[in-house]
């Protein structure tokens, strides 16, 4: 299998790249803007901005307006959003529709959708003064929301309340959309700042995933860009807290029927470049599936848990476990994971537990190739995770080096830094 | 083999081809042969679900109540073989497999890019040859008692829930599909084994392949399990007892605290699809159309209330249209869910009383018309899409073609019909 790039690239401009990926297998076309910003403090204003910006640009304004126009297109839209991506705050833009070619009339659906995404770019309506201030006031309402239904969801809650713990004073501790309180305390004219100086300033990256040829790519998204100068694009190395001597655990109250456990390492002197591979391998034996350390133990062997997984987050080196489990079990989990995490410290995975581990890196990273959107994230992680290997191919094969002995020596590296509870009753 | 082979009925569906055979047994199978993709998609499921609690089976010869969530404790048991779980064998394989229960359907699939014909091979084999034993039915109660209360911490499965009690009653739609701790305490690998038998006969499955594939094989692969197992010649009988699915709801209104950080309302209207001479897949069309547009982002009802602060992003509906059942549901978070409600529920009733706008239902069957083209793009969803238009003895072939040319008369007559105020309910959870 040739081991070639997702994306034939260009700079169109210093901090401006586009990554085009020409295929006609699929139906859909979709061209995304995303703009790479700092974690600072426009974050909340940058998050606001975003849901501003679906209510369309100065000469069609409004949500009727923009969902009438999309609808004539055969649906699709614009959606904007924000999130962090390894040390970044990304605003994303992304505009998706059918292909004319399998519509009646062949109309030019990505031509039409990509004239308006320019205009929302370069002039948005909330940034004209004709703006009606009252939709600020409820977009910003409307992510409130979004941070309150963080709050509903219990396994999403815990993870992000362990994040702001391990990670407090840091970057890294804030969610994509800002912190509660800046939301509340956000202006529009802060809105306004901040996203004219993310969108006219910020360096991007530009996806897009269709049929046509790069060419008529570019001539397609110049309009949406401005004259100003962009910096290139370079992500550093997170400033994270110091390890702490003793892991910290917070617990909760909530009167919830299932306890949610998130468990937070640290690996010491960790070095993505060289660290990630073995680490990420390591993670997918013990909590990346259903035949992993943690679900066959604890869920399958045990019946302690329905939802029991890993992840880890490349850029500070932090390994996450998280689970949904009675409370009256709580501390029995946590000492099971323990005992999983020795187990791969200490090399004990069996020839199965390995062959099912890289036979799922396999198959994921191959699906890739089947997924505008797998395509965006595996090149975005890439990029802002300083990965040299540009195609799931090359990905591969740099996993195919990793052995048991490395991801345990890994793991052997790791420090339980905080533990978080949420649950019906408080326990110490 | 070839020469045993069921004859394949070739369709295009916007421009793709669609395989389509009736294997032994009289289990259905499509497929979605995709160019140019690495991965292949199978789905294997059974008309089989959650409110499937009442029926008589040649199995026993009798009638049978069967505890509220043994369709979904049966999915669980599935994957469980005397060689061991089933999940490390697709694993092996490079497959990731998972299975899903619905009202009415349960559901298996496999995504592979690799050793597919043995993925293939492997799902068939383990949803068409069971094995339960009671110790083994005991271990799972632990891990689905878990799920179970998972849910119950879902304020959005809460809130549906409490809607459908409130709409049905004692009807089966209005019990959870995993069931209570109390009823999956009493299943036993008895009730399990006669489901199986009883639901999962061929004639009553279908079986969806997308994405990289040959038909001629996927065929040869089905055909040969089937033989292996001797369902090729099953012919078991039953009889469900479906409760009437129109008629007026249990009860109009309720209110429950719970966690949340904010308000949430659900109102929902109970359908009788059949009083309306309407087909499932006529009524879901018709219904997306006129309530994507009037709840939608730019229709008549959102906008002013957006403005007004009573509705906000998280406001949408679901069209539920099956055979033994339809309903439709709105929700949404709102600072005064009651207010909400009665707002909406009379923006909606004035709406419908004069004519919607052909201009706006030309946009809403151009978007759904987009969306179906758009499915194709996704083997999953093409997969489950096709699957859950069998489950309710429609056709996903013919989407398309009905979402052109059902009539805006029609659409409104449909939406006039089924969005009656005496067959609506409401359900409000308020923060404890």
């Amino acid at each position: 299998m040739p081991r070639t790039r997702i994306f034939e690239a260009r700079e169109l401009a210093t901090g401006v790249t586009l990554l085009h990926h020409r295929a006609s297998k699929w139906k859909t076309e979709t061209v995304r803007f995303v703009f790479v910003d700092r974690p600072d403090h426009r974050v909340a204003a940058r998050a606001v901005g975003a849901h501003l910006l679906r209510h369309g640009h100065r000469r069609c304004r409004g949500l009727e307006s923009v969902s009438r126009f999309f609808r004539q297109q055969y649906g699709g839209g614009v959606d904007s959003h924000v999130a962090i991506g390894s040390t970044r705050h990304l605003l994303t833009v992304r505009t998706n529709v059918v292909g004319g070619r399998h519509l009646p009339g062949r109309p030019d659906t990505l031509g039409r959708a990509m004239g308006f995404v320019a205009k929302v770019l370069r002039e948005p309506w909330f940034a004209a003064p004709s703006f009606d201030v009252s939709i600020f006031e409820r977009e910003r309402a409307n992510l409130l929301r979004a941070i309150d239904a963080v709050r509903e969801d219990k396994s999403r809650w815990a993870d992000q309340r362990l994040r702001e713990e391990m990670f407090a004073g840091t970057p890294l501790a804030i969610p994509a959309h800002g912190r509660r309180e800046d939301v509340e305390a956000v202006t529009l004219d802060e809105v306004r700042a901040a996203l004219e100086a993310t969108v006219s300033e910020a360096p991007i990256l530009i996806y897009s995933v269709g049929e046509r040829d790069i060419d008529s790519v570019a001539e397609a998204v110049m309009p949406a860009l401005g004259e100003v100068e962009r910096p290139a694009l370079r992500v550093k190395k997170p400033a994270v807290p110091p390890l702490r001597t003793r892991p910290r655990v917070v617990s909760e109250v909530e009167d919830i029927a299932q306890a949610r456990l998130a468990m937070g390492f640290r690996v010491r002197d960790w070095d993505p470049k060289t660290d990630v591979h073995a680490a990420l391998f390591g993670d997918i034996l013990l909590g990346g599936g259903s035949t992993s350390k943690l679900f066959k133990e604890i869920r399958e062997k045990r019946s302690l848990a329905y939802s029991i997984w890993s992840s880890l987050d490349g850029a500070p080196g932090a390994l996450v476990v998280s689970a949904g489990v009675d409370p009256a079990h709580l501390g029995r989990v946590q000492s099971l994971v323990r005992r999983q995490i020795a187990a791969v410290a200490e090399g004990r995975i069996s020839a199965e537990e390995l062959e099912s581990a890289r036979a799922g890196i396999a198959k994921s990273l191959a699906g890739t190739w089947d997924s505008p959107e797998a395509m965006v994230q595996f090149d975005l992680a890439a990029r802002l995770g300083r990965r040299r290997e540009r195609s799931p191919e090359a990905l591969l094969a740099r996993y195919e080096k990793v052995g048991v002995d490395d991801a345990a020596a890994i793991f052997r590296r790791l420090e339980l830094d905080t533990v978080y509870r949420l649950g019906p009753e408080k326990r110490s | 083999m070839s020469s045993a082979r069921a004859p394949f009925r070739s369709r295009e569906i916007v421009g793709e081809p669609l395989q389509r055979a009736t294997l032994g047994g009289g289990l259905r199978l499509d497929v979605f042969p995709k160019e140019g993709w690495r991965k292949t998609y199978a789905l294997l499921g059974t008309r089989f679900g959650g409110i499937d609690l009442d029926f008589r089976s040649s199995v026993n010869g009798r009638r049978n109540r069967v505890p509220a969530g043994v369709a979904h404790f049966l999915e669980h048991k599935m994957f469980e073989k005397k060689t061991g779980d089933v999940m490390d064998a697709f694993s092996r394989l490079g497959g990731s497999s998972n299975a899903m229960t619905g009202f009415h359907y349960t559901g298996y699939l496999v995504e592979s890019t690799e050793n597919t014909a043995a993925c293939l091979d492997l799902l068939c084999d383990f949803v068409l040859d069971p094995w339960f034993t009671e110790a083994l039915v005991e271990k799972e109660k632990g891990i689905i008692a878990e799920e179970i209360k998972m849910y119950r911490d879902d304020p959005a499965w809460r809130g549906f829930m409490g809607l459908l009690e409130n709409l049905y009653g004692r009807h089966p739609v209005a019990t959870d599909i995993a069931g209570t701790l109390e009823s999956i305490a009493a299943i036993r690998a008895t009730d399990l084994d006669l489901c199986y038998r009883s639901f999962y006969r061929p004639d009553n499955m279908f079986l969806v392949v997308a994405g990289r594939c040959d038909p001629n094989e996927v065929e040869d692969i089905a055909s040969a399990v089937l033989a292996r197992h001797g369902r090729d010649r099953d012919h078991t009988a039953v009889e469900r007892f479906p409760r009437a699915a129109g008629g007026r709801p249990a009860r109009r209104h309720r209110r429950e605290k719970m966690p949340v950080q904010r308000p949430k309302f659900h109102l929902g209207w109970r359908i009788d699809g059949e009083a309306l001479g309407a087909s499932p897949m006529e009524l879901e069309i018709a219904l997306e159309m006129a309530l994507g547009y009037l709840f939608g982002r730019g229709g008549p009802i959102f906008p002013a209330l957006f403005r007004e602060g009573l509705l906000d992003d998280s406001f949408g509906f679901e069209v539920y249209a099956e055979s033994d059942y339809a309903f439709v549901i709105a929700a949404g978070d709102s600072p005064r869910p009651e207010e909400a409600l009665k707002r909406v529920r009379a923006a909606l009733e004035a709406a419908l009383a004069g004519e919607l706008d052909r201009g706006e239902l030309r946009g809403m069957r151009r978007k759904m018309i987009g969306d179906f083209v758009r499915s194709f793009d996704s083997v999953s969803a093409l997969c489950w899409n096709s699957f859950e238009c069998f489950a309710k003895d429609a056709d996903f072939a013919d989407y398309g073609r009905a979402t052109r040319k059902i009539t805006n008369e029609r659409v409104e007559e449909l939406a006039r019909r089924a969005l009656v105020a005496e067959f609506s309910a409401s359900h409000v959870l308020e923060p404890a």
